[in-house]
């Protein structure tokens, strides 16, 4: 009797024990929220923040060591606003020539090395190999664009052109 | 860098803007953190700069001494201290720098 006993107790604390084993374990990180699906290897994604809703892009990540871009919604409407033909601010700016490729530029950004600026953010300053928009600077089309982010990496703008 | 300027009002209506030389304009404002210009000097190249009317009193002044800095933009800053003194003059009037 006391050795079944014995063994029952020991079943139990193991079950106890692998219960809450289970509850302290860092959770697996997530990167694909509801809202946006971000395809790639794992941790060699751009970042896209929870919070990001206002496009359903799906973006593919350049492979990286590291995350540095973070897309954040408010990043995506800024450049919305000022570097599309349509946007409420765009006039007098440098424009992009289709607002569905943006997000996937920015992301295409991160194999790039990041110059500092005076302010601590940083730019990425990226040839796309083909045409992505017209420079206001030169008036002319061209493929070269530029990614500002936080220091931290969320986005702050992009736009066509040098920094 | 492509820097334009609006005038606008407290519920957003735009009444003027200067948006046709904003690369020019971006080359002749101070560099950011220029002491000598403690409103201008710190524009946000890549955000907005919300000034209000009575912050005029020290913007004006300041787009004054570029324009007795600068050769060959007379026009273009003839055209923004305009704007400054609309702003200045009016009810609950803005003036933004847009950044890129």
């Amino acid at each position: 009797m006391r050795p079944r006993l014995l063994i029952l107790f020991a079943a139990v604390l193991a079950l106890v024990g692998g219960l809450l084993a289970g509850c302290v374990s860092p959770p697996a990180p997530v990167r694909v929220t509801t809202h946006t699906q971000v395809q790639g290897t794992p941790d060699t994604g751009v970042r896209v923040s929870p919070e990001t809703s206002l496009a359903s892009f799906v973006v593919t990540v350049p492979a990286r060591a590291d995350s540095r871009i973070n897309i954040t919604d408010d990043g995506l409407t800024h450049i919305f606003d000022r570097h599309l033909a349509e946007g409420s601010l765009s006039a007098g700016k440098s424009l992009f020539n289709d607002k569905d490729s943006i997000p996937q530029l920015i992301a295409n950004a991160e194999v790039a090395v990041p110059l500092s600026q005076s302010n601590g953010n940083l730019a990425y300053v990226v040839d796309a190999g083909r045409i992505i928009g017209v420079d206001r600077e030169t008036g002319q089309a061209t493929s070269v664009y530029t990614v500002i982010t936080r220091p931290g990496g969320d986005l702050v703008t992009a736009f066509p052109g040098n920094p | 860098m492509a820097m334009t300027v609006l005038l606008r009002t407290a519920s957003g209506k735009v009444l003027r803007s200067l948006t046709e030389d904003s690369v020019r304009l971006s080359r002749i404002l101070p560099p950011i953190g220029d002491d000598d210009f403690p409103f201008l000097g710190l524009l946000d190249p890549y955000g907005d700069t919300f000034f209000s009317s009575l912050q005029m009193r020290a913007v004006i002044p300041e787009i004054r001494r570029i324009r007795a800095l600068s050769q060959d933009a007379d026009d273009l800053l003839a055209e923004l201290e305009e704007l400054a003194e609309e702003c200045r003059d009016g009810n609950r009037l803005f003036l933004i720098f847009v950044g890129d």
